[in-house]
């Protein structure tokens, strides 16, 4: 299960970000999501999702062996193991591993769809590369 | 009413900021929850604190006045559009109670930073900008800052301080000191009327700059989240949605244009013959980047767009929204929708309210045409209708009070008392701010909205236009109480810092509102009671008007002759308007409605009534309690409409 982002459909309305530090940490809180989006304005004025891709550098990274790939794909934190020492924060290429001041772990989306369930633009879509095509369509 | 629940926030973040400019005092103070609870944030508080602090001879562009920068408690929440931020000072021009808001990221942001509120006292001896980065807070300078241009500025604080900056800054029109200039945010969202921008230059602040990671506590977040996910789930297959994302507010442009209220040439008419050229469909085609929202906001009526204009720069401008499209279109004679967003661009980097400026160049347009001002007094130029080059050089007058530009830079009231030749008759405002983009002759309730809201002619207090003509265009009688219901249920939005804009296109009632306020607050407010408060603060704004301004109510609540002595000429209105005896009778039948007296003055029953002893204190040492009414006042004061849109 993946994300797929139609990148010029953000409006930038950030409840992608709301729900999924609800959801995840119990507080309103875009600082703890586990997705961003950039805003470029006024050149060229539009605003860009990032999303987890699954490419896997966190895991590869992790010297504590503290993510893990689970069976929908989402790269899992142990918090137990984790020592929030930021080389997969360095090391995913999409910039969306995230540290908070209040946590002692990183956060990774676990593909939790609450906020594709959100977003009335399609700007980020639930999506299974096994029907790619329909979802495309 | 229950108990507070101290185990929440109650959606407060918890800090004031009180910083005098003067001393560049910086003082955090927890925030005063029985303020919050009893008048609920944003522009109730901004009133009871407006009401209470700031002298009645207070110069509102002096160092007593008081800028209030706050949040309220539904902003930053995971609330309907829950995104917006309240400005409020004493009003450079009405001189009375002031506050203005806008959307975009800016007010959440101030909330996840840790605060509530900002309330900013003296005068900075030199250009400076506040920084915020939770907890860290400092007055910085602004040098290099000062002189820019609103958008401009906005662009360079991002480069400095960074992406994740939310920003908010005024142009060179608040600088120097033009009274209706805004506060820009986000690159196209702007807190517009009463001149918030100008008192706020008036301290020489030139920007805020806000970042914050902190999170939001609340009553109870797993009510809160059930009810905002099933409103948007309910409603992204609603009907309106799609027309509302694809034209946001201009959408309206050709409705009003169809109905006869666009304002037209200066309020002349109320068709424009052209709006083919200028509608939401030309916008979409011709000038649209993207589709922008306000934090939270699923409806994304932000058209985010590029002006281009042979000769000119092409540039980048939010909008033209409604109000814009229209006051910078139709009434300044503006036939191609470049112009109007170049003029919108114009007007926001040079930060003033596109509302009012659209009406100020109205209004020297048809000096001009009158031969009232001359070529030789606007420095060797024309002003006609639809020039884009001679709005270009006139708005450059009045932004550097350049020659006669001073006079219009004071808003259409003072420049009409300067050019004089019955001149007032068409300069369209209110209580010195300029009318929004509705024509009211032939929408009474309209009318009767502008004569009397509270910051002058604005329309967002009581939008009337669909009960008018819902419910019968030429009929006055029985307008008044639903003005007042919406003059109190409106506001609610403003003092709840969300937006309204969903309540009436996707049917998202104002009593979910309150339910999503109560899983916030954990208050346990009822409607009846959040149209009391409203009423509190309606009637509170008044005192304070009268109390300023020294003078019965009904002297301030009359508009330009031009809407009763002028017959609507052209289009689906022709031979319609109203008559002065019309007027009076509205202004009867709304005093009686309210439970003020005649001159339009609260009577003591009513302040009485609304527990509001320490106004009628101070109403009754200014003299201008109202008489008793014959009978008493009205029970219930409003009366319900089920409103057709927003």
């Amino acid at each position: 299960m993946r994300i797929r982002v139609h990148k010029d459909n953000c409006t930038g309305c950030r409840l992608c970000l709301q729900i999924c530090g609800i959801s995840h940490y119990n507080e309103i809180n875009p600082a703890k999501a586990a997705l961003r989006i950039d805003a470029k304005f006024p050149n060229p004025g539009k605003y860009r999702p990032y999303v987890c891709t699954q490419c896997g550098k966190c895991e590869e990274a992790c010297p504590e062996g503290a993510i893990t790939q689970n069976n929908i794909g989402a790269f899992i934190v142990d918090k137990e193991k984790c020592t929030n020492c930021g080389a997969c924060v360095t090391a995913c290429p999409m910039d969306v591993v995230f540290q908070h001041p209040d946590l002692d772990h990183v956060i990774i989306c676990d593909f939790c769809m609450k906020c594709t369930q959100l977003c009335n633009t399609a700007a980020i879509v639930e999506w299974e590369p096994k029907v790619k095509a329909a979802t495309e369509a | 009413m229950t108990s507070h629940n101290m185990t929440s926030n109650n959606g407060l973040a918890g800090t004031t900021l009180k910083i005098n400019l003067t001393t560049a005092e910086i003082c955090k103070e927890p925030t005063d929850k029985e303020l919050f609870r009893k008048w609920y944030g944003g522009r109730g508080v901004v009133s009871k604190l407006l009401y209470d602090n700031v002298p009645r001879d207070a110069d509102p562009l002096g160092p007593e006045n008081w800028f209030i920068v706050t949040v309220g408690v539904m902003s930053g929440c995971f609330s309907p559009a829950g995104s917006k931020i309240e400005f409020g000072s004493v009003s450079p021009l009405t001189n009375g109670h002031g506050d203005s808001n806008m959307g975009g990221h800016l007010g959440p942001m101030l909330k996840f930073a840790g605060y509530d509120m900002i309330i900013f006292t003296g005068i900075s001896p030199k250009p400076v900008y506040l920084y915020i980065d939770n907890d860290t807070v400092e007055i910085r300078d602004a040098a290099e800052y000062w002189g820019m241009g609103s958008l401009d500025c906005e662009e360079k604080f991002k480069k400095n301080l960074g992406e994740d900056f939310e920003i908010a800054t005024v142009g060179p029109s608040a600088e120097n000191g033009v009274l209706f200039s805004c506060i820009t945010h986000d690159f196209g969202r702007q807190a517009g009327r009463t001149g918030q921008g100008a008192v706020m230059a008036s301290k020489k602040l030139k920007a805020l700059a806000v970042r914050g990671n902190k999170g939001i506590k609340v009553h109870d977040l797993a009510a809160l989240t059930k009810r905002n996910t099933d409103v948007i789930l309910r409603t992204q297959n609603h009907p309106n949605m799609e027309p509302w994302q694809k034209y946001g507010t201009a959408f309206f442009i050709k409705w009003s244009n169809d109905n006869g209220v666009m304002p037209t040439r200066n309020f002349s008419t109320t068709h424009f013959d052209e709006i083919e050229k200028i509608d939401g469909d030309q916008l979409v085609d011709n000038c649209l980047i993207s589709d922008k929202a306000c934090f939270g906001c699923w409806m994304n009526c932000g058209k985010y767009s590029k002006a281009v204009v042979p000769g000119k720069p092409e540039v980048r401008v939010e909008g033209p929204e409604y109000e814009t499209g229209s006051l910078c279109g139709p009434n300044i004679g503006m036939n191609d929708i470049n112009h109007v967003a170049y003029v919108n661009w114009m007007m926001d980097n040079l930060g003033m309210d596109t509302m009012s400026g659209g009406g100020v160049v109205a209004f020297a347009m048809e000096c001009f045409e009158r031969g009232y001002i001359t070529e030789e007094q606007l420095e060797g130029h024309t002003l006609k209708w639809g020039s884009i080059d001679d709005v270009e050089h006139f708005l450059d007058m009045v932004v550097h009070r350049r020659g006669i530009g001073d006079w219009f830079a004071n808003g259409t009231k003072r420049a009409s008392e300067k050019i004089g030749r019955g001149s007032e008759k068409f300069a369209m405002q209110v209580m010195g701010q300029e009318m929004s983009g509705y024509d009211g002759r032939w929408a009474p309730g309209m009318l009767l909205s502008y004569m009397t809201a509270d910051i002058g002619a604005h329309h967002n207090r009581s939008w009337t236009i669909t009960v008018d003509i819902a419910e019968g265009r030429e009929e006055i009688a029985g307008r008044a109480p639903i003005v007042v219901y919406l003059q109190h249920i409106r506001p609610l939005f403003d003092v709840w810092c969300i937006c309204r804009l969903f309540w009436g296109e996707l049917d998202i009632t104002p009593d979910e509102t309150v339910d999503a306020f109560n899983d916030i607050t954990g208050w346990g407010v009822t409607m009846e009671e959040a149209l009391r408060t409203s009423e509190m603060i309606w009637n509170l704004n008044r005192c304070h008007y009268l109390e300023r301004n020294k003078a019965d109510g009904r002297t301030f609540d009359y508009p330009p002759a031009r809407s009763w002595e002028d017959k609507i000429p052209s289009g689906p209105g022709k031979g319609k308007g109203v008559t002065k005896e019309q007027v009076e009778q509205m202004l009867d039948e709304y005093y009686a409605a309210r439970g003020w007296d005649a001159k339009g003055n609260p009577t003591r029953e009513l302040l009485e009534d609304l527990d509001m002893g320490f106004a009628l204190e101070k109403l009754e040492k200014a003299g201008f309690v109202g008489k008793p009414l014959d009978g008493g006042i009205p029970a219930v004061r409003g009366e319900k409409y089920k409103p057709k849109a927003f």
